[in-house]
């Protein structure tokens, strides 16, 4: 008999399925005949886990390989068809108080509270959807927790905390961590959450959700200086470190069993170096549990790498405003040395991204000799950057500290193998260098010049048509609070749109398709999930999760309604147009939105651009 | 390149030789280091100080040796396997060119080399031989699949029906 695909013993054709792109190509490959079914499907399709962790690198999932495959690509699959899905977070009136019911106010803040959040997300069950999420959030001086089970028994429980009788804006929360299961200190049925008051105060507090009761665990202390944010590194002995008003940075453990922690090290600033002490030290964050990043503010060490561990406090690395391509208008014009955000890539802490403060992130790697890898810009706004969240396996979002923008940018590894769900388009590389030339004089000195055109093939080499999004709704604020409830700020809050920044973004899981984020006075969900998902044959299998029903006869109140998002689609050169776009509600969609989609490759939700008008510039 | 396809005949003079003997009783002779490219090979080699006969590969025929033996002398330079599996999956899913050309065989001798790269132990080989196979897989609806490999279609039309249901989560991605 001639050797024919049939007749391959079955770890070649598993081989070969190794190398298939797409979760369809293994399905219908398994629909040809009852041997290759065989193989395909064996041990429970474990030929999924080795597409998971091909196609989808650094992205840990539990071992529903067949569930993990659909969520991933689906994930992926919305992200470039731009298909998201926003609405708010806000507590109901049957949310549980614990603590204190009401504070008493003692000033009237002029601006909203900006949320600090955290959030995690675990497997409980036989299945992919049976899972428990868990997110909290600092609402100025309360702490607000949910906890949501989804799956065949879904159910949510709200949870508001504070310990306060008096407040003020000192009081507001300004860093939350929610500890993981795997962490030592935690009890399985509590919520374990550290979280930090701008006053200074930083404390352990564990939540009985059923019972609706608190302990307060233990109280870190920080010398009784202000606190500006705080940090958590990953791993089940995590760190903590709080960063002070002063620019120092004092480590606590986190599973020590004292009621009162000491720090056991404090990283200061130098009181010699007029620079550092004119700095403004402001953020700081774990890369990986031992290896620490702090944004400076000096022009020198803008991003200074030390290994913190209880023995011993030792500087790795620091990275120079000098080394990188730094953009600025002109040679006298003052370097912002100030990097606002940093996120870790790699579970090492070696690869990360930092936003810088000439508004550009970048990839930094601590195993190159360069300063930098490559630069990610959006022309398109002039705000600094506030926040950075790394999502999905090949993309990371961005906080814009102005006009309520939120930014996804496409980080394209040179991994060539990552899932793609739609091909990257190609691009007119004439702009592209005609850009880079362009800008190149504005960069810092001749050697970042050079930089820049030696690794100039990283930095603009992949076409990018990325999403930036207005979350533009005010967010719904209580009617009882003491806090902006004057008829002239519902008034503010009815008539305008939101225009301020993005403060801070938590997803509860590497393969989580939500993606949370604080904006002044509250918290709005972004779910990557595409209409014909969401309407298809397994709608359910969606749905749920994201208890997301659009078509829900139930009517919902206000806070909980699916908003209209507006964005559009950066061009890739400065000159281009933009064209903006609007959400319509689900139930608007018609049969020419489905053309639409399959025409422009936008999710069918977004409403169809206008011809332009002989009046407008063609591109 | 052009001079590539001589090379299988023209024996360096001094170059130490082994020699096998295919399925089909005929005894190739070829460079010991293009030999070494299949780890099979090598770790014979490193367990039997001296092989004066010839290493029989039962499994492999003429035709078939020859490719194999033509892909191993083309790719002799290449840094060795790190044994590591993620090794190859991690790199890109483009074919070079000349590997490219070098699967341009009828079905059953692009099988026959994957056989023979699994058996002999030739990684890069088995490599490019599996994806040269996906690339004839990817994007093909099962029909298509079946008549690219002759495949005979043995479900029945219910068991059909419900693998295309149980699979349809999978459409466009």
């Amino acid at each position: 008999m001639p050797t024919s695909l049939t007749s391959l013993p079955p770890e070649i054709i598993s081989l070969i399925a190794g190398h298939l792109p797409r979760a369809n190509d293994l399905a219908n490959l398994s629909r040809t005949s009852r041997r290759l079914r065989e193989t395909i499907a064996a041990e429970d399709w474990r030929i999924f886990y080795v597409f998971v962790t091909t196609r989808f690198p650094g992205i840990e999932t539990p071992p529903f390989w067949k569930e993990a495959t659909r969520a991933l690509t689906s994930r992926a699959r919305a992200l470039d068809k731009n298909a998201v899905v926003g609405r708010f977070v806000y507590p109901p009136p049957e949310a549980v108080k614990i603590g204190r019911q009401q504070a008493q106010r003692g000033d009237n803040p002029t601006h909203g509270y900006r949320p600090a959040l955290d959030s995690y997300e675990e497997w409980n069950g036989t299945s992919w959807n049976e899972r428990r999420e868990v997110l909290a959030w600092g609402a100025a001086d309360q702490l607000i927790l949910r906890v949501a089970q989804s799956g065949p028994h879904p159910q949510k429980k709200w949870l508001i905390f504070n310990d306060l009788e008096n407040i003020s804006s000192l009081d507001d929360i300004c860093g939350v961590h929610l500890l993981r299961p795997d962490h030592h200190a935690k009890v399985a049925w509590k919520e374990h959450v550290i979280f930090a008051r701008m006053r200074g105060d930083l404390v352990h507090v564990s939540i009985d959700p059923e019972r609706a009761s608190y302990e307060c665990q233990q109280k870190f202390l920080t010398s009784g200086q202000g606190i500006e944010c705080i940090d958590m590194g990953p791993g089940n002995h995590p760190a903590l470190a709080a960063h002070l008003n002063d620019g120092s940075i004092l480590f606590f453990s986190t599973t020590s069993d004292e009621e009162t922690v000491r720090p056991f090290a404090r990283l200061g600033i130098d009181p010699d170096n007029v620079s550092s002490r004119l700095a403004r030290s402001r953020y700081s964050k774990f890369l990986s549990p031992h290896s620490f990043a702090v944004g400076t503010g000096r022009i020198n060490d803008a991003i200074s790498i030390s290994t913190v561990t209880e023995s011993r406090l030792l500087l790795d690395r620091e990275i120079s405003a000098e080394c990188v391509d730094f953009e600025r208008v002109s040679h006298d014009a003052p370097i912002k040395s100030h990097v606002n955000a940093i996120a870790p890539l790699s579970p090492t802490g070696q690869v990360f991204l930092a936003a810088w403060g000439d508004r550009a992130v970048r990839l930094h790697d601590l195993r190159s000799s360069q300063a930098f890898e490559q630069t990610y810009r959006d022309t398109t706004d002039q705000n600094p950057i506030y926040c950075v969240q790394p999502f999905g396996h090949d993309r990371f979002v961005v906080g814009s500290g102005g006009n309520a923008l939120l930014k996804i940018f496409d980080l394209r590894m040179t991994n060539e193998e990552t899932y793609r769900y739609r091909e990257p388009r190609p691009s007119p590389p004439t702009r592209h260098e005609r850009l880079l030339s362009h800008m190149s004089h504005l960069s810092i000195s001749a050697h970042s010049h050079d930089h820049r055109f030696n690794h100039s093939n990283n930095t603009f080499s992949h076409p990018r048509k990325d999403l930036s999004l207005f979350l533009s709704h005010q967010p719904p604020t209580p009617n009882n609070t003491n806090r902006n409830n004057t008829p002239r700020t519902r008034r503010i809050h009815r008539d305008h749109p939101y225009r301020g920044a993005i403060y801070s973004m938590t997803t509860p899981s590497p393969s989580s398709p939500t993606l949370y984020t604080g904006v002044a006075d509250g918290v709005t969900r972004l779910d990557f999930a595409s209409t014909d998902d969401l309407y298809g044959p397994h709608r359910d299998w969606y749905r749920n999760p994201l208890s997301l029903y659009p078509d829900s006869q139930i009517p919902v109140r206000p806070a909980d309604r699916i908003l209209e998002l507006s964005g559009y689609e950066r061009p890739e050169s400065t000159t281009a147009s933009l064209k903006l776009r609007t959400q319509q509600t689900f139930g608007a969609i018609r049969p020419s939105d489905v053309v639409n989609e399959q025409v422009t490759g936008w999710d069918r939700r977004w409403e169809k651009l206008e011809a332009p008008g002989s009046w407008r510039r063609h591109d | 390149m052009t001079e590539q396809p001589e090379k299988i005949d023209q024996v360096e003079q001094k170059a130490p030789t082994l020699t096998f003997l295919t399925s089909d009783n005929v005894t190739i002779e070829v460079e010991r280091d293009v030999a070494q490219r299949s780890l099979l090979v090598k770790h014979l080699l490193e367990d039997v100080a001296d092989t004066d006969g010839s290493i029989p590969v039962n499994m492999v025929n003429e035709a078939v040796m020859k490719k194999v033996i033509e892909w191993c002398r083309w790719h002799k330079n290449d840094p060795p396997a790190t044994g590591d599996d993620d090794d190859s999956r991690r790199k890109t899913t483009d074919i070079d060119e000349w590997d490219q050309k070098f699967m341009q065989v009828d079905q059953e001798m692009l099988f026959e080399i994957i056989l023979a790269a699994n058996y002999l132990d030739i990684k890069g080989l088995l490599d490019v031989g599996c994806k040269t196979v996906a690339n004839m897989i990817k994007g093909k609806s099962p029909e298509e699949i079946r008549k690219t490999f002759n495949i005979q279609n043995d479900f029945t039309p219910e068991e059909e029906d419900q693998i295309r249901r149980e699979n349809e989560w999978a459409e466009d991605r």
